[in-house]
């Protein structure tokens, strides 16, 4: 099966890990990190991504989704 | 006026070295996109290998696998490079686990355009032309070079030797000390030898030191 988001290389379950992490959440990158228990370089390289690619965008206090995120 | 004539130069960047603001990069790596300012904050563990699929290196990523979670707690990361494909890479280290039941937990540099190695010296064309050398970058939480070991393709790093470095480093930059040889954690450090024969004639009596003589002192941390 293609992966559901294209743009980005991250796979399905790890994406939809932080769409829940950031659900409702202004979070930043190390609350992030104690959410989806990942690393900080790792954290940093997926918002990276999925800001990139529209996922997310940043705020003054951390990130939050964006409509192509939760219309996923 | 044009010029008829055509100067062509070779831009070969200059190795970094000890106390350089590492190479900035990004990458694609095992784990996705990575930068080097992804790591800001952490100590890393840059190492690149010659070749995926190859016996000496297989030996290695399980080792390095084996020190990984020892230097996490040292607030270090790994990260591995060779100019290998991302394809190979990813079934490299599914193989590995396959066939060891190892899982390499760190992300692995796919560098085919060979632009991170040459940026930080790994390929020494007397050596190999195509090839990234065993090379070892410990690079601070500041993102500055503290460390650097090359080895030569056919010999395999030293794991506890990299652990002991980053400790050493470590300790050193928490405590303004030095390491002497062959130094573990727990042991006694190299206290920085006095700067003025007053300092000098202080330093051989002070009881609170092991003292050899002014130049070499140590103390327990």
């Amino acid at each position: 099966m293609p992966c559901l988001q294209p743009d980005i290389s991250m796979s399905d379950a790890r994406f939809q890990a932080y769409v829940n992490a950031l659900d409702g959440n202004e979070l930043n990158e190390h609350e992030i990190a104690e959410k989806v228990n990942e690393a900080i370089f790792r954290v940093r390289s997926a918002l990276r991504e999925l800001e990139k690619a529209a996922y997310i965008e940043q705020t003054v206090n951390g990130y939050v989704l964006t409509n192509k995120a939760t219309a996923t | 006026m044009a010029s008829t004539e055509e100067t062509v130069t070779q831009s070969v960047p200059s190795l970094p070295r000890i106390g350089d603001a590492a190479p900035k990069f990004e990458a694609s790596t095992t784990h996705g996109p990575i930068s080097l300012d992804d790591y800001n904050g952490s100590w890393l563990v840059l190492f690149s290998h010659p070749a995926d699929f190859t016996p000496v290196c297989t030996t290695e990523f399980v080792a390095f696998q084996g020190i990984y979670d020892r230097l996490k707690e040292l607030n270090t990361e790994l990260l591995g490079l060779s100019v290998d494909s991302l394809p190979s890479h990813i079934a490299w280290v599914r193989n590995i686990e396959e066939k060891q039941g190892v899982k390499i937990e760190f992300p692995v540099i796919a560098d085919s355009s060979r632009k991170v190695a040459m940026h930080y010296g790994m390929i020494h064309p007397n050596e190999s032309g195509t090839e990234t050398n065993r090379a070892v970058f410990v690079i601070d939480d500041k993102q500055t070079i503290r460390a650097i070991i090359y080895y030569p393709l056919t010999t395999g790093r030293n794991m506890e030797e990299i652990v002991r470095l980053v400790e050493a480093l470590q300790t050193t930059a928490n405590h303004q000390v030095s390491t002497p040889a062959n130094w573990k954690k727990g042991e006694k450090v190299v206290v920085p030898p006095p700067q003025s024969q007053q300092a000098a004639e202080e330093r051989v009596n002070d009881s609170s030191l092991e003292v050899t003589d002014w130049y070499l002192s140590k103390k327990e941390l």
